[in-house]
């Protein structure tokens, strides 16, 4: 049933995916989660996410490649394993960055993001 | 005069803002398919990162020689490149002299382009060409000329140690010769009794980085003319910040702010022996050190070189150096920049050359820069007053 609806889907040509708990909606650099069934305190972080991350003003990245790394394993540019210890460095990274908007706070709040889009993705 | 140049300025500024905001696609974002801002604060200027990518051969820091992720198995197996690695560099100056002899205080020239290639075959070797297509320094044509060609055999025989072979710039202070935001040459890395350090000679160099936090190297390069060769070495070492493998610092993201979090300082020593003459008989040499602290967008440079030049029939020349630079790079779009530079050929006060430049830039798009710099220099009873305005673009 479950293989019906989803060759169903993508023959409709749905921009939707599920990878174990989480969705991704749209496709290549416009890919990103369906937060609605994350709970309340990572639906706040995501919101942050979208904002801090993805704010084509800012001149920073596609939220399609933070899908791309959780859901691969493997981060987009470097190709490197994206695990939780790589996610954490990437929030310092970020955090370091001059002009990145993001401060010590909000890189511990999008690092607690990305640990539990990791586990979610790797959910049975 | 100064009316026409207001005017160049603002036409200058206008036309860049109307430009069409093309991607950014130099060699290297292509290869790696990311921007800019990875490697570069304001382009040509690398940040910490991008200094990483350079000393690792431009292999990227921490993925080495097992085959990446993504990329084609085929042509990585033949040590092949899925893009052409090739990358120009153009340069379009207007110079306002006040106190132009001939009169012509402003000058539409010069204008540059250069050929630029570099790669890394299997994270093995690694190769870098500079061409320089056309250039004008100092109002001298220099036309046509090969700047740098080398190859470097990364982490020989599985250790840190990188060789180095062929023509290039010797590896000797933090701020490189093609790093800068300035038209303006670093002093120190100037012309010095008629001797320069950031002139490409042919050598061997060793190099290499030791515990994420100290690199050396270490050269003997063998110039036209000559018998005999010529030996330089460099050590730096960085506290705190991203390391010179590219790692960012370890951060307990759960502690309060420090100022740690984003400082690094980095300092540096460097030496270079030299010789000229018929004979080479004519020893010169240069002993230098630097400072570099960096916080956020924040640069500050400090700089002493001495040189020691024997002359003809008389006594060594001694020479000192001294420069700061401070600069401020906001948004990655904007910088502003100030140096000073102290250079006394002679060692005893006489002939002591004194410049200040103040610089700003804006970059439209990544990989277009605009920028205006102006240079006072006294040498006296001399001072010069020149100011500089340079549109950069890469592609």
């Amino acid at each position: 049933m479950t293989r019906k609806v989803v060759l169903i889907a993508f023959l409709c040509g749905l921009p939707a995916a599920a990878l174990a708990g989480l969705t991704v909606l749209g496709q290549g650099d416009a890919r990103r989660f369906d937060p609605s069934g994350f709970p309340p305190d990572m639906q706040k972080r995501y919101a942050l996410m979208e904002v801090k991350c993805a704010n084509p003003a800012e001149g920073c990245h596609s939220l399609g490649r933070v899908v791309e790394a959780v859901t691969t394993g493997i981060a987009p540019i470097s190709h490197t394993p994206f695990d939780k210890k790589a996610a954490k460095m990437y929030g310092i990274k970020m955090m370091r960055k001059p002009d990145s908007g993001i401060d010590k706070k909000t890189a511990r709040e999008l690092v607690r993001l990305l640990y539990f889009l990791l586990d979610e993705a790797r959910a049975p | 005069m100064s009316r026409a140049l207001s005017v160049l300025a603002v036409v200058g500024l206008a036309v860049a803002a109307a430009a069409p905001r093309a991607h950014a696609i130099p060699a290297f974002s292509r290869a790696y398919k990311t921007e800019c801002a990875t490697c570069h604060t304001v382009i040509p200027h690398r940040n910490a990162f991008g200094e990483a990518f350079r000393r690792n051969g431009y292999v990227w820091p921490v993925a080495e020689a097992r085959k990446p992720a993504g990329r084609i198995e085929a042509l990585w197996r033949s040590g092949a490149l899925e893009t052409l690695p090739v990358s120009l560099l153009g340069m379009h100056d207007a110079r306002y002299d006040r106190e132009a002899e001939t009169g012509d205080n402003l000058d539409l020239e010069p204008h540059e382009f250069e050929l630029m290639a570099g790669g890394s075959l299997r994270s093995l070797m690694s190769f870098w060409m500079e061409y320089r297509l056309e250039e004008v320094e100092d109002n001298e044509r220099e036309g046509t000329e090969m700047e740098e060609a080398f190859v470097m055999f990364r982490r020989v025989l599985g250790t840190p140690v990188n060789v180095k072979y062929g023509l290039f710039r010797p590896d000797l202070t933090l701020w490189k010769h093609n790093d800068r935001l300035t038209a303006a040459t670093w002093a120190t890395l100037d012309r010095i009794h008629g001797e320069k350090l950031k002139e490409a000679r042919d050598g061997l160099e060793v190099n290499g980085v030791f515990g994420g936090r100290l690199f050396a190297a270490f050269g003997a390069v063998d110039r036209e003319e000559q018998d005999g060769y010529e030996f330089y070495g460099h050590l730096v070492y960085r506290f705190g910040g991203t390391d010179l493998d590219g790692n960012e610092p370890e951060i307990d993201l759960e502690a309060d702010p420090s100022v740690w979090d984003d400082l690094a300082v980095t300092l540096s020593a460097y030496a270079y022996l030299g010789r000229r003459g018929d004979a080479d008989s004519q020893r010169w040499s240069r002993i230098g050190a630097e400072a570099e602290v960096l916080y956020k967008g924040f640069t500050l440079l400090v700089s002493g070189l001495k040189g020691t030049d024997e002359v003809t029939s008389a006594d060594d020349a001694d020479t000192w150096v001294y420069a700061a630079e401070a600069q401020y790079v906001c948004r990655g779009k904007y910088f502003a920049l100030a140096r000073y530079e102290y250079k006394d050929e002679e060692g005893d006060g006489e002939g002591v050359t004194q410049r200040l430049i103040p610089a700003l830039g804006w970059t439209p798009v990544p990989s277009v820069r605009l920028s205006l710099e102006h240079r006072w220099e006294k040498a006296a009873p001399e001072v010069d007053n020149t100011t500089l305005m340079r549109l950069l673009y890469s592609f």
